[in-house]
């Protein structure tokens, strides 16, 4: 069980005026490839033609929102590695 | 063209292969040609600044040698965060970051991660439009230093990919 990532994905799912909507929040926590905590976020988008400028801006606020979530737990904002997942990729098992 | 846009153009190309069912090597290959253009660009930008001239290529050869993804990657965290150490802070000079260059190094922290699980990571997957979006997250890289090449902060960010680890101070 990783509280931190149920803990953040709860708070992602309370974001609001995102610049598209998201269907739902994949998250987890682990290392990166240097060994330093980090968190993975993968929204689920739920209109198939968001476009990239959309995903950049919504990826920066993930990005904010995760830091601002971790540092308020544990006093360390995490980097958040924030990849989108497109209705057609859960039709397509992922 | 030079290598750092030719791997740009191979990152697309790779993740536009196989129209009906990608293969994973293919979108992996991708990943790490994004990455590997930003690293490129960056590399060559740096050791282009240092030394000019057709006379110094085999020097600028053999310097973008000494470059470090790991030392890389803690400059570009700094840059990222607007967080910059007090060792480096003074070769900003009271400057503050512009944003494209934060971008160019939050980009370059996403593709560094990706490509390490493209590369190494077998349990990894990738989606093609994960694929895509990392190069244009790098493409949006380029575009990005392009605003901001030159400048004293882009200078200070180029310095410090290479020698950040060798300051003293701070």
């Amino acid at each position: 069980m990783d509280a931190t990532a149920d803990y953040i994905r709860e708070g992602l799912g309370k974001l609001k005026g995102l610049p598209a909507p998201v269907a739902d929040w994949r998250v987890r926590t682990g290392e990166d490839w240097v060994g330093d905590l980090a968190v993975w976020v993968w929204p689920v988008l739920a209109e198939e033609d968001t476009d990239f400028d959309t995903c950049a801006v919504l990826r920066e606020q993930v990005r904010d929102e995760v830091s601002r979530l971790t540092r308020a737990r544990t006093g360390e904002p995490l980097w958040a590695f924030v990849r989108f997942l497109w209705p057609s990729d859960i039709e397509d098992g992922f | 063209m030079s290598y750092h846009t030719d791997l740009l153009e191979q990152a697309e190309h790779l993740a536009g292969r196989e129209r009906r069912r990608p293969r994973q090597a293919s979108l992996r290959r991708s990943v790490s040609a994004s990455y590997y253009a930003l690293f490129h660009l960056l590399i060559d930008e740096a050791v282009g600044r240092m030394f000019r001239g057709n006379d110094r290529a085999a020097l600028r050869d053999c310097m973008a040698r000494a470059f470090g993804h790991r030392d890389m990657l803690g400059v570009a965290r700094q840059f990222a965060s607007n967080g910059i150490a007090p060792k480096l802070d003074p070769a900003l000079n009271g400057l503050s970051l512009p944003p494209e260059l934060v971008t160019v190094a939050k980009t370059f922290l996403d593709l560094q991660q990706a490509r390490h699980e493209a590369d190494y990571d077998r349990a990894a997957r990738f989606t093609r439009p994960q694929a895509l979006e990392l190069f244009q997250q790098a493409r949006q890289a380029f575009s990005d230093w392009r605003q901001v090449r030159g400048s004293p902060q882009a200078d200070a960010f180029l310095a410090a990919l290479l020698a950040y680890g060798s300051l003293r101070g701070g």
